[in-house]
């Protein structure tokens, strides 16, 4: 064993970022040097996540593997890194979609090292956001985590078209609607609005405590008045909430998942979006809990809005990504569902869910991209038969789309029940009924595109005669899929592997807003 | 000893899926995927056997999600007598099916052989996993895992049309009633914090029964949907698309009972609201009649046994409707049997004559001799005849429906019995005895075939006669009536069977005419009732409406909007963006023109400083009064 003081949190953390310090003095053409390097860095931050997950005292609670160095006294800041219970499992979901990742854009062919670059830092500032016991740590590593979006996308993107209708018809043309620089662009943008309030937020904390510091747990020990309380916990709430995807300031990432290349789109709707609903549960509910209170029926009613407005969204698309991209936005409706419940169950599958989302998306993303390379196309209707020449492929679809619906034996099912548990037992138990009925609605279109895809006769698309390119995966496309596939699968049969330390992080975080 | 035996039943078919499932190679073998599959299925039937001999009671638990503040859900195995024979009767099936298939599905390429026998591990493992499980939530799990192994197994060939659009109808249809199921099962742990039924058969009776009744009535409505009762039962007779073997072990024998399963198992909860046991008996004896008269005008083999699978879960779930839990049960055991019988049956016809109309058969008694005594044995099964398994388990509902003083459901499933009856004996002298020469050239199947079959025409010939056994190892004490009752449903099926064979045998009236004179029925009938209307109707218009509805206000009204504010930032930037020339001269004329401005400005047009400060002495309301008055001040001054 590593001894007690060796900063294992750091090492996640920064491993990405040294990794892409290593890359950036690499020359372009070492092809394998380049991914061989990201393998070996994004594998230290696996292997140092695993390592929290089992050395975790279970017994003991509460953040562990604590890092601490005052940085800048008069202003109380500090860095500050700890993990509990709900940080470790999403530490846990990062360092899988990044393995993944790295695995998924490994044929990238066009600057491949910036794009790892990018991507590292990115992930950088994921695992910092997750680890971060100072608010001010936090907000660095947030930005950072936004940022290298935009350069992602915007070079390594792909346009779709949209038509332009409706009221808004000359905007919507004239903004270049569905353009890869317009998804990077409104995302990024977005982001940064909700960022601001954060900011004021955080710097409201700061000032209002009157303790002068940044620090999570000096913060904790503070109760603000309620009024106050409730003006910043909205602030926090329109500030994460835009990068969780809320309703109705959600429709950023329907476009920008849709522009964004693979690796990125598995990254963003995988784990970015998460940060926005850890943000509201650990900043929002954990500082204020008061305020969570208040606002607990609003978050809840939001979230029952999304469940099902995402889902016929979802429905009415016909470009692949953007039904992945709206499926996100259902379920991430079911994540802030269940922490609206603010019981037991419903925050255990709420953060059952995020993890379980992040994998699955991952994998569609990932699937999404490989038939976009052997087709090229995304529009589902051009489509058919595809099970024939890529059997693999469509199994693995098959597995990403039935844990989206909420089968068994597969870990979309233990969070949405978790979550539904959670929502009868609230104060507000009609929330159950249009979430139960939300799922039903992912089974007609999650199947329905399923089926399109991949059976039925084969269909021409439209600008090829031949099948021959219409190959299954081949040698490491293989690796992202079977991974994240393994992982649903593994959480689904025996989810208590994970929910035994959920339930310490979130009974921690109840305890603070019942009492 | 006893949880050894279970996990022997339960293990081998999961670790045949698994294996068959990750490697590839062996997969693609086709003798050991198909090898592992069924000595698996095998070892699971020995030990079932086993298990009925030994009649234990397992209960078997560990934790499954962990909860400190509202108790743990677990995860593990309970069984019963009624679970004993569950297991018994899926294990059987399973493997007559297994073995059958051999033959059937061989001209499949090896990669598509050995996925057919992986999805029927998998549906193996859940099947029995969902007979013997402890909670409701783990039964829900099981029942939703064995709807997936349906939805795969019909859409089997999913290069075909029909089969992919069949196989994603049974997933929704099934789904839709689970909606009703999840939410009464969340509604049952609400009130009572346990999914085990153990706990929930002892808290039950402190609920109020309203809301006991709403959490069943919600829960019955997934068991109709799996147990494809009226209305939701349209999804059945499209199933057939998938592989007959399939259809004889999932949609006739096995997966489709489950519904029956379930009422049966929660009896305990049932039987506290009546007003839902007679919804039950209610929804039971209207879908065997409609099962029964959709299946009269059929002209697919396959469809009509479907129609007849729906018709006989009817009778299920009305003799379960009506307490008579071990009835339904005994009638699940003999309908396994001899249903799985008809459809393997009718499995060796379509491989001979790659056809599934009837009017397309004809003379197969000479060509099939052994086919043809064994679904004549299927038929006088199902038609109830005397010493057939079904008369058993038929008789005994319907007397115990008259005992129990449901008069109507009882002449409405006698009139059944009627139907069955004769839609059976219009297959039968249709295919076996009619004069039409088929277009192939029918043989007999192989050996692999016809052993699965003869043993399920033994079973379908022997199973009712241990009745009085069988209601002893249920715990359920049967009476015996001597009365003209009796002998009531017999005589009615023997008419069946009589009217069949003056119609199509002797062609003494012709069918057409009938069909003519009763035509409104018929037209009825011809349209399915219109439900397949109306749910396309629903899903076409309703589903895709809403769809539309939000897609389109996402993108044009809230997205919109977005852009449109975004949009005017833009245009209103892009018009001030026009001062900036970048020539000199057109800056210049600014710095003029600012000057200007600022000298005109210093030259007191407006207000300066000191008159903002300058204190007015006069009243506000007088606005005009001082203006004139100064300016006299002025002229005095200037004077």
């Amino acid at each position: 064993m590593i001894s007690e003081t060796f900063p294992v949190l750091s090492l996640i953390t920064l491993s990405p970022f040294f990794g892409a310090i290593i890359l950036l003095l690499q020359p372009e053409r070492w092809y394998l040097g380049i991914r061989v390097t990201a393998l070996f860095s994004s594998l230290i931050s696996f292997l140092g996540s695993l390592y929290v997950l089992v050395y975790y005292d279970r017994t003991l609670g509460g953040f562990q593997f604590i890092e601490y160095i005052p940085i800048v006294h008069s202003l109380g800041i500090s860095y500050h890194f700890g993990a509990d219970g709900i940080s470790l499992v999403l530490i846990l979901l990062t360092s899988f979609i990044l393995i993944a990742g790295v695995f998924a854009s490994w044929t990238i062919s066009f600057r491949s090292k910036e794009f790892y670059v990018l991507l590292f830092l990115l992930v950088t500032g994921v695992f910092g956001v997750f680890v971060s016991l100072d608010l001010f740590l936090f907000f660095l590593f947030y930005e950072l985590a936004v940022l290298p979006m935009y350069l992602l996308i915007g070079i390594w993107g792909s346009s779709t078209r949209i038509v332009p209708s409706g009221p808004f018809a000359t905007a919507i043309k004239e903004m270049g609607v569905g353009s890869k620089e317009y998804g990077a662009m409104k995302l990024t943008l977005y982001l940064l609005f909700g960022s601001a309030f954060i900011l004021v937020g955080f710097l409201g904390l700061y000032s209002f405590s009157g303790l002068k510091t940044f620090d999570y747990l000096a913060l904790e020990t503070v109760s603000l008045t309620p009024s106050l309380q409730n003006w910043l916990f909205l602030l926090f709430y329109l500030g994460f909430g835009s990068l969780a995807g809320i309703w109705p300031i959600h429709t950023w990432s329907p476009d920008g998942h849709a522009a964004a290349p693979t690796a990125t789109s598995m990254m963003h709707a995988g784990v970015l979006m998460k940060l926005g609903a850890y943000g509201i549960i650990r900043v929002g509910m954990g500082l204020l809990p008061e305020a969570a209170h208040t606002f607990a029926p609003v978050i809840g009613t939001i979230a029952v809005i999304n469940i099902v407005y995402g889902a016929f969204g979802a429905m009415w698309q016909r470009d692949l990504k953007y039904v992945v991209a709206y499926s996100s936005v259902s379920h991430m409706g079911i994540v802030m569902l269940g922490a609206a419940t603010l019981n037991e169950m419903g925050l255990n599958g709420a953060i059952l869910q995020m993890f379980s989302h992040g994998i699955m998306t991952g994998l569609l993303f990932a699937l999404v991209g490989l038939i976009y390379e052997k087709a090229h196309s995304r529009e589902i209707l051009r489509m058919g038969g595809f099970a024939k020449r890529m059997p693999g492929i469509a199994t693995f679809f098959a597995i990403g789309t039935l844990t989206s619906l909420g089968l068994p034996g597969l870990s979309g099912f233990v969070a949405e029940v978790l979550v539904f548990l959670g929502a009868w037992k609230s104060s507000y138990s009609w929330w159950l009924i249009p979430a139960v009925f939300g799922a039903f609605i992912t089974a007609v279109y999650v199947l329905r595109v399923l089926k399109w895809i991949f059976f039925g006769p084969e269909k021409k698309i439209y600008h090829k005669e031949d099948f021959s390119e219409l190959k299954d995966a081949i040698g490491v496309e293989w690796i992202a899929l079977a991974i994240l596939s393994a992982i649903l699968i593994g959480v689904g049969l025996y989810p208590k592997l994970l929910l035994d330390l959920i339930d310490i992080g979130v009974v921690e975080l109840l305890q603070k807003i019942l009492t | 000893m006893n949880s050894i035996l279970l996990f022997l039943v339960l293990i081998p078919p999961f670790v045949s899926f698994a294996l068959n499932g990750l490697i590839p190679s062996l997969r693609k073998s086709k003798k050991g995927a198909a090898g592992l599959s069924i000595f698996s299925i095998f070892v699971s039937t020995l030990a079932s056997v086993l298990l009925l001999v030994e009649k234990p009671e397992v209960e078997f638990l560990f934790e499954w999600i962990p909860s400190k503040t509202l108790s743990p859900i677990h995860f593990g195995f309970f069984l019963d007598p009624f679970a004993v024979v569950m297991l018994f009767v899926v294990a059987v099936v399973a493997l007559m099916v297994q073995v059958y298939s051999l033959g059937y599905m061989s001209e499949e390429t090896p990669s598509s052989f050995g996925r057919y026998y992986t999805f029927h591990s998998l549906f193996a493992f859940s099947m029995l996993g969902f007979v013997a499980s402890s909670s409701l939530l783990q039964i829900y799990i099981f029942w939703e895992l064995v709807g997936l192994c349906s939805y795969l197994l019909i859409g089997f060939w999913y290069h075909r049309p029909e089969a992919a659009r069949a196989a994603i109808k049974a997933f929704w249809v099934t789904r839709f009633g689970d909606v009703g199921f999840a939410i009464g099962m969340v509604l049952l742990w609400g009130a009572t914090g346990t999914f085990l039924l153990s706990e929930l058969f002892v808290k039950a009776p402190e609920l109020s029964n309203a809301y006991l009744s709403l959490c069943l009535l919600l829960i019955f409505f997934g068991a109709m949907g799996k147990s494809a009762q009226f209305p939701l039962h349209v999804w059945l007779p499209d199933a057939m698309e998938g592989p007959t073997p399939v259809s004889a072990l999932i949609h006739a024998a096995t997966m489709v009972v489950a519904g029956v399963y379930l009422v049966v198992r929660l009896f305990p909860l049932f039987q506290f609201t009546p007003e839902i046991l007679s919804f039950v008996m209610w929804i039971g004896s209207i879908t065997a009649l409609i099962g029964a008269s959709l299946a009269l005008i059929q002209e697919d083999i396959k469809r009509i046994l479907a129609y007849s699978t729906v018709s006989q879960i009817g009778y299920m779930m009305a003799a379960a409707g009506a307490g008579g839990k071990a009835l339904g049960l005994f009638h699940l055991f003999t309908h396994a049997f001899f249903k799985a019988l008809l459809f393997l049956a009718a499995g060796s016809i379509i491989h001979a004559l790659r056809t599934n109309n009837i009017w397309e058969m004809g003379k197969l008694a000479k060509k099939m001799p052994q086919t043809t005594i064994l679904f004549l044995t299927g038929a006088l099964a199902l038609s109830g005849i005397f010493p057939f398994s079904g008369y058993f388990s038929k008789d005994e509902i319907l007397i115990w429906m008259h005992n129990q003083g449901f008069t109507v459901p009882f002449f409405i499933l006698l009139f059944t019995a009627f139907l069955t009856a004769f839609y059976m004996f219009r297959v039968f002298f249709v295919v076996f005895m009619g004069d039409k020469e088929a277009k192939e050239h029918g043989h007999e199947s192989p050996w692999v075939m016809t052993l699965p079959m003869w043993i399920l025409g033994l079973l379908s010939l022997g199973a009712g006669f241990p009745k009085e056994t069988f209601f002893k190892f249920l715990e359920y004490d049967s009476e015996s009536y001597h009365s003209y009752l009796a002998y009531l449903p017999l005589t009615v099926s023997i008419f069946g069977i009589g009217t069949a064979w003056l119609f199509y045998h002797k062609k003494y009236f012709k069918p057409s005419r009938i069909a003519e004179t009763l035509s409104p029925i018929t037209h009825v009938l011809v349209k399915k009732l219109w439900l397949d209307d109306i749910y396309l109707w629903v899903y076409r218009r309703v589903l895709n409406g809403i769809s539309f509805l939000c897609g389109w206000f996402d993108r044009y009204i809230v997205d919109g909007l977005v852009n449109a504010i975004s949009w005017s930032i833009r245009q209103t930037s892009r018009g001030l963006r026009e001062i900036q020339t970048g020539r000199i001269q057109d800056y210049l004329y600014g710095i003029i023109a600012a000057i200007i401005l600022f000298i005109w400005l210093t030259l007191g047009v407006l207000p300066t400083r000191d008159r903002i400060n300058e204190k007015i002495e006069n009243p506000v309301d007088y606005i005009q009064a001082p203006l004139i008055k100064d300016s006299k001040r002025d002229k005095n001054k200037h004077d």
